[in-house]
């Protein structure tokens, strides 16, 4: 099957006044039509400038090669308005942050229709039902009410779920969200996720859903991706990778996290940090960290190898 | 909430500011001219035989020559207007940079404790402000150079007692911002005074937006001066400033032109480089331009 | 619980804001309940947790104890010698903000000793300087550095530094570690649990939800729109919730495991109101799947249920299973 979305060996780099960071480096990565591709990580990892930089969204000094492939075309060749057009009609994103996405200063009305009145060229009367009925899709209740009211009149949870809504509205093919639930209380993350669920089969969406919590992952995707240190280290189904993990950050990652819900005794964690600044280095970023560790592991970077489902960039599976 | 990648430094927050100030093409053309024209002012007159004062009766009004050591010419009394010129951009600068320092203590400390107060303290601090602001800044300057004679050292603060308003208003607005912080509330449940805070935390947090506003109100402090002595209110004779200069050659535009012309482009330069600095300052103070 | 090891009474506190301007959210008060009615006996040398979610006034709370606010009505007693200007510290959440960018790191954890009323010499500083960062795990030749240079977890270390170099008695921390890498996370509680072991410190964990806490509590209260809900010793109360809200605190989590997560069915937790739209009734009322007509009219008051947990609830929960 191939793939709805494939990025081919992208790597960014940002040019700053104390040298080039390496945010993402050669990163390989498919997503399948009709599925949930996690992409966990944690900081340093690269894994929202990896999405920025497939919807061309990162500031000028940022440099990307590779390649990207949508729909038989390379989204980093694409000029201006032919990204433009990719983004939310295609490819939406929603970010942690609704406040960001919203404008406080128009009603939410307004919001909604502006795009549909511009793209689609309908009027305001057909703009608005749409508009309430995506509302209402997102479960806001008495949507025809609070169609008309301001950003600030909605509770977090609610701003998230019109962030959900403008991102739909276009019925795009693949959501991209990163961290959406990350700034909530957990009684709405649970109703946000349990939303996204049920919005996925309705719009028939492939979603990509970057989060630093495993037990999101658990919850939501069906294959995931691991990155450290601005590299994809380890790629699986959803069961490999909790049941049968290969890499060992993602095995520490995940007893961590184990850990931390209560699922043991003690709580765990790996010793020292992700990396603060993504240098070039020789051999496996993860190296300083690793109680697994080879000697050939300090002197080489380890590629992706293994199986067409379950993959790992590391040198004790080599 | 993410603690995201940090910045591959290990600067000093004052070494970022400089690095990003060095990219500035016109700032640092600015500094530069501005180091130079110092150097200069200070030692120039040196250079010539002349000084500012004696007058050459064999050459009054000449043009400038390089022959006869008037590089810049003379001025209708006679006078050597090379020395005359770097006198009078030594005092411009140094009124600057005083009456700069002058407002910038009593505003900075003003606006530093009403916007930490906050409350009445405030409103009552800022209302005297805004009315301040209204009164005609001229008005009291005649006045106090009515009643006190046109002595330097008034000029000095009278100018600089009227620019700390602004600087007042622009620190208070940062320190509201600076007092939400984090780390002030942690300096607060540590047991620091208000005083340490505003010391310790507010300033020196304060200081970036502070230099920009030095470099300039300096030609703005330079300008109200010169306009000072171009009303015949400014530094008195024997002693020049670029105003005074500017002013006499503007009698004399018509016939002996260089003795505008010459003040005129110090006047200038001395204004464009010190709002050059100040641009170039701002931005490399921007959070928003690093990554 | 015996009486005699009281350190921190908070008697009937409630903490209310007043707008200065009307507020275009709240239409009838113009003033805000972030506390209602708090009474918690802190016994010196334990672990609390309070837990709430957005809008719960736990940090109003920490920061009542901590006297950067003024209750309404009530007052906050210390005992067992604690003085509230002195001897309470604060971890702050977000790590790098709480740290003067201006700041080097020995200035930033050195700071806090010129507020000692027996100041120290250069040599005692700087001794007491090398102690803690090693106690905290910073590296000491790292001191002349400034905070953006190091990560997330290194500036939590150094406000923990800060925070013990005065020796404080109680220490409160507001979700320490939510800003935090996963894998990094329990080395910041492992760090705060041997503080604590040491000095016995009295701690006060504030967190959003109830995963991490169980590591770092003996005792729990759970507050919800300024109320509290539930309040006994942790392991009881995770072993069996007896306030539904807190029952859905716990169901709500996501779990790391898929078999877990596929078997979930999503429970309707229902939007958090604002708390001036209720005034009679139990405040969880309108998203409580067990509330009854009572619950609508009356609000309940805290009860014993068990040995030792308390409830603001008329029909408290059975034994459940929680995860």
């Amino acid at each position: 099957m191939s793939a709805l979305l494939e990025v081919n060996n992208v790597s960014i780099d940002f040019t700053t006044e104390s040298g080039a960071v390496h945010a993402v480096r050669e990163a390989n990565i498919k997503l399948f039509e009709g599925e949930v591709l996690g992409v966990v990580g944690e900081s340093g990892s690269g894994k929202t400038q990896l999405m920025l930089g497939i919807l061309k969204l990162l500031p000028d000094n940022a440099t990307t090669t590779g390649k990207v492939f949508y729909s038989d075309k390379d989204l980093l060749t694409l000029n201006k308005l032919d990204i433009n057009r990719i983004r939310s009609n295609e490819i939406a994103m929603i970010f942690q942050d609704p406040m960001s996405s919203l404008n406080p200063y128009l009603k939410v009305s307004r919001q909604l229709t502006e795009t549909l009145i511009l793209n689609q060229k309908i009027d305001k009367q057909a703009a608005l039902k749409q508009a309430i009925e995506i509302l209402e899709k997102v479960r806001i209740p008495d949507a025809a009410r609070r169609v008309h009211d301001y950003p600030y009149q909605f509770s977090g949870g609610m701003r998230q779920r019109i962030m959900i809504a403008m991102a739909l509205l276009r019925k795009p093919k693949i959501l991209i969200a990163d961290e959406p639930t990350t700034a909530l209380d957990v009684t709405v993350q649970a109703e946000i996720l349990a939303l996204l669920k049920s919005l996925r089969d309705e719009f028939a969406l492939s979603i990509i859903f970057i989060t630093h919590d495993m037990s999101i992952v658990a919850g939501q995707c069906d294959r995931v991706v691991v990155m450290y240190a601005g590299q994809p280290v380890e790629m699986a189904s959803l069961d490999e990778l909790f049941y049968a993990p290969k890499h060992p950050y993602t095995q520490g990652l995940l007893a961590a996290a184990k850990s931390q819900s209560g699922l043991t005794d003690k709580l765990v964690s790996i010793p020292g940090h992700p990396p603060v600044n993504t240098g070039i280095q020789s051999g496996c970023a993860f190296y300083p960290r690793c109680e697994q560790r080879l000697d050939v592991c300090r002197r080489v970077m380890p590629v992706m190898t293994g199986s067409n489902t379950q993959q790992q960039a590391c040198h004790l599976y080599d | 909430m993410r603690i995201g990648m940090a910045e591959v430094k290990s600067l000093s927050p004052g070494k970022q500011i400089w690095i990003r100030l060095k990219a500035n093409r016109a700032a640092v053309t600015s500094m530069g001219l501005i180091a130079l024209l110092i150097l200069m002012v200070l030692f120039a007159p040196w250079l010539s035989p002349f000084n500012g004062e004696d007058i050459d009766y064999e050459a009054i009004a000449a043009e400038p020559s390089l022959t006869s050591g008037h590089l810049f010419g003379t001025d209708s009394l006679g006078r050597d207007l090379f020395v005359r010129t770097m006198e009078g951009s030594r005092i411009s600068l140094a009124i600057g940079l005083v009456a700069t320092l002058v407002s910038l203590i009593i505003g900075i400390n003003y606006g530093a404790i009403a916007g930490y107060f906050g409350g009445r303290v405030d409103a009552v601090m800022m209302r005297i402000v805004d009315i301040l602001y209204a009164m005609p800044f001229m008005f009291f300057v005649i006045l106090l150079m009515v009643f006190f004679g046109r002595n330097i050292f008034l000029i000095f603060f009278a100018i600089g007692a009227i620019n700390w308003l602004d600087i007042a208003r622009i620190v208070r607005g940062q320190t509201l911002a600076i007092k939400q912080q984090s780390y002030v509330e942690a300096a607060r449940i540590y047991g620091a005074s208000h005083w340490h805070i505003i010391q310790r935390h507010i300033v020196p947090n304060l200081l970036g937006i502070v230099v920009v506003y030095i470099t300039l109100t300096i030609p703005q402090v330079i300008l109200v001066e010169s306009f000072l002595s171009f009303l015949g209110l400014g530094i008195q004779e024997p002693m020049t400033s670029l105003g005074a200069l500017v002013s006499e050659g503007a009698n004399e535009m018509e016939s002996y032109s260089w003795t505008l012309i010459f003040p005129a482009v110090f006047l200038s330069i001395i204004l464009f480089c010190f709002n050059f600095i100040g641009d170039g300052l701002r931005d490399a103070l921007d959070p928003k331009q690093v990554k | 619980m015996t009486e005699n090891n009281l350190a921190i009474e908070v008697n009937d506190v409630s903490v209310s804001f007043r707008h200065s301007s009307r507020s275009l959210m709240s239409f009838k008060k113009n003033s805000f309940d972030a506390l209602s009615n708090i009474s918690i006996n802190i016994q010196a040398g334990t672990r609390l947790g309070i837990v709430g979610e957005s809008g719960s006034g736990k940090t109003t709370l920490a920061k009542t104890i901590l006297g950067l606010h003024e209750p309404s009505t009530g007052m906050v007693n210390f005992y067992h010698g604690v003085q509230q200007n002195k001897d309470i510290q604060f971890i702050f959440q977000d790590p790098l903000a709480a740290l003067n960018p201006r700041m080097t790191v020995e200035q930033l954890i050195t700071e806090p000793l010129d507020y000692l009323e027996v100041k120290s010499d250069h040599a005692t500083r700087t001794g007491k300087l090398k102690t803690i960062m090693e106690q905290v795990g910073l590296d000491y030749s790292q001191r002349q550095r400034y905070a953006h240079e190091f990560s997330g977890g290194q500036c939590q270390r150094i406000g923990i530094a800060r925070a013990m170099i005065t020796e404080p008695k109680i220490l409160i921390c507001d979700e320490p570690v939510s800003a935090l890498d996963v894998s990094v996370r329990a080395q910041i509680i492992s760090l705060l649990k041997e503080f604590q072991q040491r000095l016995d410190l009295t701690l006060i964990f504030i967190a959003h939800d109830l995963s991490l806490v169980r590591y770092i509590s003996d005792e729990l209260i759970v507050l919800y729109q300024g109320k509290l809900m539930e309040m006994g010793p942790s392991e009881e109360i995770f072993s069996h919730a007896r306030h539904p809200y807190t029952q859905a605190l716990i169901s709500a989590e996501p779990r790391p495991d898929p078999e877990t997560e596929r078997q979930r069915h999503y429970a309707e937790y229902g939007e958090i109101e604002t708390a001036d739209t209720k005034l009679d009734g139990c405040v969880y009322a309108g998203r409580c799947t067990f509330a009854q007509s009572r619950c609508h009219t009356e609000a309940p008051k805290l009860q014993q249920v068990g040995e030792s947990v308390q409830v603001a609830c008329f029909f408290p929960l059975e034994a459940v299973t929680s995860v």
